[in-house]
């Protein structure tokens, strides 16, 4: 079927050009009208003239409310973006983990809490939270500690440092996906270049075959995700650590403090801003850890190093439990949820503050 | 089973290109319809498999277009357009789901055969009795059982798969050992096997679809064992042979991370003198220079046990769409049926025809390495048979049984009390 082709005036809606072109004569005689210097037209112009002159109730609201519905109509793209790509989703997964639903995700029978509760009577998903917990501390805990001491080291400046600090952040670039496979080939027990090393420096005299058990996997993984970290930190650490003025080390030294003592009360105090927010989006991003996990070890072995997000995952594309997977995935959401709260806070303080 | 495809499978299907030369000129000859179009004009095919995007230059995506190219010449207006599914290995069953449940699923769909009874149980897939006369009679024993849901036919196995015993000819002759056949040899020959060069053997353990639990099922079911009674002493004793293959370190631990295609790798690179494998990789061991390898059938406990290979294979499907699609795909699956063309995919999927005219077809130009899977697929297991949706579920927990079990974490007849616990549950349907 041919498109019609829009009348004149719906036209001019869509484009302020043609506007100026095709309605030349009545928007003259209005007020806001494009300017004959040949400026392009603001936009707020455009919209008038766009508009047919309403009733002058109307007309009069409009003009006192202009600046409203002129910000309304800016924010709905982002608010539909917002209400189809996260909250439709959010919706979704929620009506999802209170139904029984399988392999394919159309609605099944609700359930109530169902899922939630045989989900939480489940020792795997225990295990999975304690593992999450463990992961997360340990991965916040080292990636701040050496991007810290990193950070600190590039402080001063000295041959190459711009260099070298660009170079750190490579890790932080590679996909997590491809780190983990090589890394998963680096731990291999068999001509893994980590126990051959070992092997050549005679610390070892077998491999240590990294992936038999629940203590090792979950080294290997939290190894690899400080390794991953690092950067991050290092780097918003390192911009926290420009903005300490000199001055003040200065000051503090010549009130005779040594290095530790100015580290301690004038580094630390003066981080403290950077750091909530770096140990924050730190927590954020490693609590929903996923491919990492399963390229280097599945969740094994024996559910080893579970953590919630593989979990969620294993249910739900594994053993085609998609309700049950959708109500371990909301509970990690939640603790997201109560991190990201804290998070806005520290910063809304922050804003207050400076 | 063609779980996560390796690159070293992807080698393999190239290597079998030249097979496949002579199989497709074999299709373009015999390919004459058995049904005839119907008068249906302008009717638009769409199809779905794994090999689309994985295997995209590979001998069955290849020896595919071939087919269809045959039917659409033999059935004028019926066209097929081969839909790709991006990173297949990886999100096949995923996307699947997603189309199923948007209704937006292919004309013809091949799934993983495990996988057939969770989409047919959401009667996703037509019952091809409906169409008409099915060619499932044609089909061995097994596969007419496989090919099944609730007692109707929702789908086409045309070609198979099992495991066996992969040896290092060279390795073998050196330590003077023949190929073991009973457990006792196997676990006695792997230790000898194990040198500071290479393991004694390799198998995949992790607990993911597609590989432990099948690795382990020939070693299981042979013996007696059931995947739903896993406390019974047979049941027991196999995994206690797989436990005493690691504690007497003829096995790289590794196994908990890996899927097939890593002791492929580490066979292929001399690293183990014996591996547990499907003939789906032997394009890949050919094209591995001096390396002599023989194949036999898995040990087995007692002499005389028959060994039963668990079945591996695509079944090829017709989701439900309307009268005139599902008339004009289950005319293609029909013709895919033919012996002919059934020898030429088998070929090509370096797998074993189904159909059972097609064998002797097929074993004109296969290798004399395939007898012994012929041999336990004689005996063959459809994983789904008794546990029909459950199974990814029974396999997730009798796979993480079998590493605690390897890993030391538990003895092997306690591994097997816990998940026999969790099987029982999941039967109980929580």
């Amino acid at each position: 079927m041919p498109r019609e082709e829009p009348p004149p005036e719906r036209q001019a809606t869509w484009s302020v050009r043609a506007t100026a072109s095709a309605n030349k004569a009545p928007v003259e005689a209005r007020p806001g009208a494009l300017p004959d210097d040949g400026r392009m037209p603001s936009l707020s112009g455009a919209l008038r003239q766009a508009t047919p002159p309403p009733p002058k109730g109307a007309r009069q609201w409009l003009q006192s409310h202009r600046r409203q519905a002129l910000l309304v109509a800016f924010v709905l793209p982002a608010l539909a973006y917002v209400v189809i790509f996260f909250a439709y989703p959010l919706i979704y997964g929620v009506t999802m983990s209170l139904e029984k639903i399988g392999f394919i995700a159309q609605s099944g029978p609700f359930i109530g809490l169902h899922n939630y509760k045989e989900e939480i009577s489940d020792p795997v998903t225990g295990k999975a939270l304690v593992d999450t917990g463990i992961f997360l501390l340990a991965s916040i805990f080292f990636q701040f500690t050496i991007g810290l001491g990193i950070a600190s080291y590039f402080n001063r400046r000295f041959f190459l440092s711009g260099l070298l600090r660009s170079l750190i952040i490579i890790p932080w670039l590679f996909p997590p996906i491809a780190s983990g496979t090589i890394f998963a080939i680096m731990f291999a027990g068999q001509g893994g270049i980590i126990d051959e090393t070992l092997r050549s420096l005679h610390l070892i005299s077998s491999p240590i075959f990294w992936f038999d058990s629940s203590f090792k996997a979950m080294f290997v993984i939290i190894f690899v995700n400080v390794w991953i970290g690092i950067p991050f930190n290092a780097v918003l650490l390192y911009s926290g650590l420009q903005d300490i003025p000199g001055e003040l080390r200065e000051a503090a030294a010549l009130d005779g403090c040594g290095a530790w003592q100015k580290f301690r009360y004038v580094t630390v105090p003066l981080l403290r801003p950077v750091s909530l927010i770096v140990i924050m989006l730190g927590i954020i991003y490693t609590v929903k850890t996923f491919d990492l996990v399963i390229v280097l070890t599945n969740g094994g072995p024996d559910n080893g190093s579970q953590l919630m997000s593989t979990w969620a995952y294993t249910l739900a594309f594994q053993n085609f439990q998609t309700g049950a997977g959708a109500a371990v995935a909301n509970m990690l959401f939640v603790f997201c949820m109560i991190v990201a709260f804290f998070y806005i806070r520290a910063t809304r303080r922050e804003v207050a503050i400076g | 089973m063609l779980h996560k495809n390796t690159s070293a499978h992807r080698a393999g299907r190239t290597r079998l290109l030249a097979t496949l030369v002579a199989a497709g000129s074999v299709v373009g000859i015999v390919g004459i319809p058995t049904v005839q179009a119907s008068a249906s004009s302008g009717i638009v095919l769409t199809e779905t498999s794994y090999y689309t995007s994985v295997d995209q230059n590979g001998p069955i995506y290849t020896a595919l277009n071939t087919v269809f190219s045959n039917f659409e010449k033999s059935h004028p207006g019926i066209t097929i357009k081969r839909e790709d599914i991006v990173n297949s290995g990886n999100n096949y069953l995923t996307e699947v789901a997603a189309e199923a449940a948007a209704g937006t699923l292919p004309d013809i769909l091949m799934l993983d055969n495990p996988t057939v009874p969770t989409l047919a149980s959401y009667g996703v897939l037509t019952p091809l009795g409906s169409l008409g006369k099915t060619a499932i009679p044609n089909l061995g024993t097994a596969q007419q059982a496989e090919a099944k849901f609730n007692g109707q036919v929702v789908g086409y196995p045309l070609y198979t798969n099992t495991i066996a015993l992969f040896y290092n000819k060279a390795m073998l002759a050196a330590a003077k050992i023949q190929p073991p056949t009973t457990w006792a040899q196997l676990l006695t020959d792997a230790k000898a096997l194990t040198t500071p060069q290479h393991d004694g053997i390799a198998f995949s353990a992790e607990a993911c679809s597609g590989c432990g639990v099948w690795t382990f099922l020939p070693f299981l079911l042979t013996n007696g064992g059931n995947l739903t009674h896993l406390t019974s002493p047979q049941s027991v004793q196999a995994l206690t042979l797989w436990t005493d293959l690691v504690k007497e370190g003829a096995v790289d631990k590794d196994f908990t991370n890996w899927n097939q295609g890593q002791p492929e790798a580490a066979f292929a690179a001399d690293k183990a003198a014996m591996m547990i494998n499907g003939p789906w990789f032997f394009g890949t061991l050919n094209s591995v220079k001096g390396l002599n390898y023989g194949v036999v059938k898995i040990p087995v406990n007692t002499p005389g046990q028959n060994v039963v290979g668990p079945i591996g294979g695509e079944v090829w499907t017709v989701p439900k769409t309307n009268p005139t699609i599902e008339k004009a795909a289950f005319e293609l699956l029909n013709y895919m049926a033919q012996p002919s063309v059934d020898a030429a995919l088998a070929t090509a999927a370096g797998d074993i025809p189904t159909v059972q005219a097609a064998i002797p077809i097929w074993q004109k130009t296969a290798s004399p390495l395939y007898s012994p899977f012929l041999a336990e697929l004689q005996h063959g297991f459809v994983r789904t048979s008794t546990l029909g949706v459950l199974y990814p579920r029974v396999e997730t927990a009798v796979g993480n049984a079998i590493v605690a079990s390897l890993i030391g974490k538990q003895t092997p007849a306690a591994a097997f009390a816990s998940a026999q616990t969790e099987v029982n549950s999941i039967l109980e349907g929580n």
